[in-house]
This record gives structure tokens, C-alpha cells and sequence, in this order.
């Protein structure tokens, strides 16, 4: 590093700047360019290669294959399945997104009415965010297994589920429970940012409409949520595009079954190249998600800018 | 409290406790799993609470591997853990503290990798370990988790550089202080607990990740825990003791973890502040 380069502070005033305008970019491009080497290289290299990959037959995942022209994606096309796993998807998208932004609305509130007590209550119900998928999987399968399952044990008490049956092998019950995993491990981000939106609203708001007579769900409604409009597109914009495109969790927690219920599209893009050997039906099935999201991206891309830029 | 009071705030205990319930109960349903006896873990229908026992535990080091895995995880995140600190807290300072020609476009470019989904990538990505002949090494894992941390915790470490007051770079520089020393003097011991915050988080996503490990990892002796334990709950008769302990032992590390930087990832996250 070059010793006599001075560091050139932003936001200084125009005078002091003039001064200290004696920086030389290579220091700062010195700084950057190792991380920007490795996104390239494997994040942004990579995604160009799978448009490649999608015109060859390759049989096997890194083996060249012969060039194919766009039979790869006459096959996905005409697969059949396209209806039926975007279809699973969007339920389990809008699903849990929702899930998670209801919940975590919630809980901001109720952290926010309980004071000093929040603060410890916060703790704990940030934890699942921690969580790491295979162990929820895992315990979720645990729980909701035939017999032994304390939940489905509970479930069937209430009568609620049938006896002698596995919820998270019933056709009809097992994509709700595999939401609700993921509502759970998602729901304490909404709650962050909830949080962070509901004290920004100004409580003079709230005084001024007491005054005016307006009841508890009348300042919920007209002054609480219009205030959280921006927080919650971006909130449904990122969650939504995480939970579309996660793989961990509905692979773990169901493997897509039964009778292809829980089969999102992440887990047909993975068999595609790890079950089936065929990368090029693989990228394909990539790049139609990659452009999905692309343009929920571009759609909202002043949110989503907004939200992660400081 | 008069009697009508507590009447109206019964409603919100109880939903306050459910709430806790909701979140805990998972949590504490592994732990209470992983402690039971064979007899008591299959009893059915399950009980609450059982006497503790440690049959489980003791099988899972005398019959598996699961010291190997816990080791492959832990140099992989770790080395995850230290390349995501480094890289990323230089970048953060040469985006956050210098004004060059392509800033504005990088910082936007990470940005928008940060929303570049791991699936879209995991095929290529082994393509390129693979042809540099890293599938089943360390450095591999180490490479392939990193491009996965790399983008959201440079993102994370811009906001902790961000909130150190330029001025005090300033009287650095009117002092003659050079560019390597005001890293290493002013920058570094002020950004130092963010930076390690980082780096633990780093850790927490490599430690948990399933994806990439599970393509570029196969080999029984490079397996990561995720992995293995995913491994073994595919198998026709699931050995849930074993399993749940395998699983205790993967999130108890991760929950401590996560506790101890908490206050750093709640400021990282709401820095952006996505306003009302």
C-alpha cells in the first residue's frame, strides 16, 4: 500500500477538501478489487456460464455436451410440470412471506407495548432467524411424525387431525406446515423491521387522533399502517424473492412430496442437475426463476434500493 | 393494579406468552429429545417432560463420525469466517472512506448480488471448484461459502464504516498520518467489534449452509454436518435420538453465537432503516 496516500474523507467541508484532494484511486481500487475479484469470479461468472450450459445436452454436471440450440427448453416446456410446481410455489411464497410480515408486525407491537420487558422478549424471539435449516427440518419432521410426534400427538387430542395418519405426509396438510416452518424461521426479520418503522412514527399523530375521539383500531388503521406502506413492499419484495428461490428448507423438510405437494421450484432445479444428470435442463429451469425475479427486481427496484442503501 | 386493569391485561399475557411459546418451543423440543431415554423417546403417545439421559449423545460419538463432521464444518466456517473479514472490511473501507470514478456503480453492483439467489449459482459455481480442482477440499467449501456471505456481510460492514465520523479520518490526516496507518490506528480498533460481528455471522451462514456443501462437499471424510445430517434422516428408519442430538449440538453453538452479536445484526439490519 502506497504510504504517502492520504485518505480523502467524505462529507468534509469544501474548503478542507480542496486541501485534502490529494488521493489517489489505486489505494481505494487496491481496497475493493480483492472482493470484487471473488464476486466475479464465482458469483458473477457462473451466472453467465449457466446461459451457456443451457444450449448444451451434457449428461453429467461439469462434462461439455453436445450444442443442442433451445432443445433444452422445448423439453422443459413440454414437460408438463410447469403449471403445477409454479403453482406450489406461489403458495408457498405468498405464504410465508405474508406469514412472516403478519407475525412480525405483531410481535413489533407487542414488543413495543411492553417496555423495558421487550427488550429480553426480543432475544428470544429473534432465535429462530438463527436457527439453521437442516435442524428445523429436522425437528419439524420430529414433531409432526406419525406416533411419536408431540404436535400431531397434540393435534389429534384436539381432534383436529385424524389418528393414525403423518400430517407432513398428508397431501392436504403438509405445504401448510412446511409455510409454517418457514414463517417461523422468517417472521423475526419482519419483526426488526417493523420494529424500526413503528417507532419512527411520529406519537403526535396518535395524541392529535385520541383527542379527536378515534378508537384503538381506528389509529391502527389510519395512522400505524398507512406509516409502514414502504416497509412493507420491501419487506414482500425481499422475503418474497428469499422464500421463491430457497432450496434448504422445503428439500429437508419434505423433499417436495407427498405426491409432489410441497415440490417447489428450487427443488426441481437441484434434481434436474443432481438426480436427473441434466445441467442443461437445470440452467434452463435457472434462468426462467433468475428471470422471475429479475424483473420483480427491476419492477421495484427504487424499494429495494431504498431499503438496503444506508 | 385495580382488578379491571389486570382483566384487560390478561388477553395480552396470554398472547405474549403464546408468542414466546411459539418462538422457544422448537428449540426447546430438540434439547428435550436429544436428553431421553430410547423407551422414552418412542413412547407413545410423547410426554412432556422425561427423565434425562445421555444414551443418545454417548451413541452418537461411539457409533458416527459426527466429531469429523463437526471439525469439517467448523475449518470451513471459520476460514469463511476470516476471508469475509478481511475482504470485506477492506472493501467497506475503500467504499465508505475514498471517492473514485465506479464507486457508486460497485456499490449498487454489490447490492444487487446480494439478491442473486444461491440456487441460480450452485451448478456453475461447482463447475468452476471443480475444473480448479477444489471439489472436496477445504479451500473449496471455504470459497463457495464465502461467495455466499461475501455480498451481505460487505453490505453489513459499509454500514458500521459508515458510522464512524469521517472527521476523525480527517484530524488523522492533518496529523500526516498515512492511509495504511489510519486503517490500522483510527479505522480498525473503532470498526474492529462490527468487523468481528461480521465475521461471526459469517460463520453462523457457513456453519448452517446445505446447498453448496451438499455439491461440493461428498466425500464421507469432507462432509459438513448439514450435510451428513441430512444424510442420515433419509435413511427408511430414521434414528431420531441420534439425530437429535446431532441437531442439538449444530444450533446450540449457532444460538450463543447469535446472542453475543445480536446487538450488532439488529443495527446492521435496520441501519438501512426502511422509512415509514
Amino acid at each position: 500500500m502506497n504510504s504517502d496516500c492520504a485518505a480523502t474523507p467524505l462529507d468534509s467541508d469544501r474548503t478542507l477538501w480542496s486541501v485534502l484532494a490529494r488521493y489517489r484511486p489505486p489505494t481505494a481500487w487496491l481496497l475493493v478489487l480483492p472482493a470484487l475479484l471473488l464476486l466475479a469470479g464465482f458469483l458473477f461468472v457462473p451466472l453467465l456460464q449457466s446461459i451457456s450450459y443451457s444450449f448444451y445436452d451434457a449428461s453429467m454436471v461439469g462434462e461439455s455436451g453436445r450444442f443442442v440450440g433451445l432443445a433444452n427448453y422445448a423439453n422443459v416446456l413440454a414437460s408438463g410440470k410447469i403449471g403445477a410446481i409454479s403453482w406450489v410455489t406461489l403458495v408457498w411464497t405468498v405464504g410465508s412471506t405474508v406469514g412472516q410480515l403478519v407475525l412480525g408486525l405483531l410481535a413489533a407491537m407487542t414488543l413495543l407495548s411492553m417496555g423495558r420487558a421487550g427488550v429480553l422478549m426480543r432475544s428470544v424471539l429473534l432465535l429462530p432467524y438463527a436457527v439453521p435449516a437442516i435442524s428445523l427440518a429436522l425437528v419439524w419432521r420430529w414433531m409432526f411424525s406419525d406416533g411419536t410426534g408431540i404436535l400431531t400427538h397434540w393435534l389429534q387430542i384436539l381432534g383436529l387431525f385424524p389418528l393414525n395418519a403423518s400430517p407432513l405426509g398428508s397431501a392436504d396438510v403438509a405445504i401448510w406446515l412446511v409455510v409454517l416452518a418457514n414463517i417461523w424461521h422468517g417472521f423475526p426479520f419482519a419483526m426488526l423491521i417493523y420494529l424500526v418503522a413503528l417507532q419512527q412514527i411520529d406519537p403526535a399523530l396518535y395524541e392529535a387522533a385520541g383527542l379527536d375521539g378515534a378508537n384503538m383500531w381506528q389509529k391502527f388503521r389510519y395512522i400505524t399502517l398507512p406509516s409502514l406502506r414502504s416497509a412493507t413492499i420491501a419487506l414482500l419484495v425481499l422475503r418474497g424473492i428469499w422464500t421463491a428461490t430457497s432450496f434448504d428448507l422445503p428439500w429437508l423438510l419434505t423433499g417436495g412430496g407427498p405426491a409432489g405437494t410441497t415440490y417447489v421450484w428450487p427443488i426441481w432445479i437441484y434434481e434436474e442437475a443432481m438426480g436427473f444428470f441434466r445441467p442443461g435442463r437445470a440452467a434452463v429451469l435457472a434462468l426462467l426463476l433468475g428471470l422471475a425475479i429479475a424483473a420483480v427486481v427491476y419492477a421495484f427496484r427504487r424499494v429495494i434500493r431504498q431499503s438496503l442503501s444506508h | 393494579m385495580n382488578p379491571s386493569r389486570l382483566l384487560l391485561r390478561l388477553p395480552f399475557a396470554i398472547w405474549a406468552t403464546a408468542l414466546v411459546l411459539f418462538a422457544s418451543f422448537p428449540l426447546l423440543w430438540i434439547l428435550l429429545s436429544a436428553l431421553r431415554s430410547p423407551a422414552d423417546l418412542l413412547a407413545k403417545p410423547p410426554r412432556l417432560f422425561t427423565e434425562p439421559s445421555l444414551h443418545w449423545l454417548h451413541e452418537v460419538l461411539v457409533q458416527t463420525d459426527a466429531l469429523q463432521w463437526f471439525a469439517n464444518s467448523a475449518i470451513v466456517a471459520f476460514g469463511a469466517a476470516c476471508i469475509n473479514m478481511l475482504l470485506g472490511s477492506l472493501a467497506a473501507y475503500g467504499l465508505t472512506r475514498f471517492k473514485f470514478r465506479g464507486r457508486d456503480a460497485i456499490t449498487l453492483g454489490v447490492l444487487f448480488v446480494y439478491v442473486i439467489p444461491p440456487i441460480l449459482i450452485f451448478l456453475p459455481l461447482y463447475v468452476a471448484l471443480d475444473q480448479l480442482g477444489l471439489t472436496n477440499t477445504y479451500v473449496g467449501g471455504i470459497l463457495a461459502h464465502t461467495t455466499l456471505t461475501l455480498p451481505f456481510c460487505l453490505w453489513l460492514m459499509q454500514s458500521f464504516f459508515r458510522s464512524i465520523p469521517p472527521e476523525l479520518d480527517e484530524a488523522a490526516v492533518m496529523d500526516g498520518a498515512s492511509t495504511a496507518q489510519i486503517y490500522r490506528l483510527v479505522i480498525l480498533p473503532l470498526a474492529a467489534p462490527g468487523i468481528l460481528a461480521v465475521g461471526i455471522l459469517a460463520f453462523i451462514i457457513s456453519w448452517s449452509e446445505y446447498l453448496f456443501s451438499s455439491t461440493v462437499l461428498t466425500r464421507s471424510e469432507m462432509k459438513t454436518v448439514p450435510v451428513a445430517l441430512a444424510e442420515i434422516a433419509s435413511s427408511g428408519h430414521a434414528p431420531w435420538g441420534e439425530i437429535m442430538v446431532l441437531g442439538a449440538l449444530t444450533t446450540v453453538p449457532v444460538l450463543i453465537l447469535f446472542t453475543l452479536i445480536q446487538k450488532w445484526f439488529v443495527q446492521g439490519i435496520t441501519a438501512g432503516a426502511v422509512k415509514g
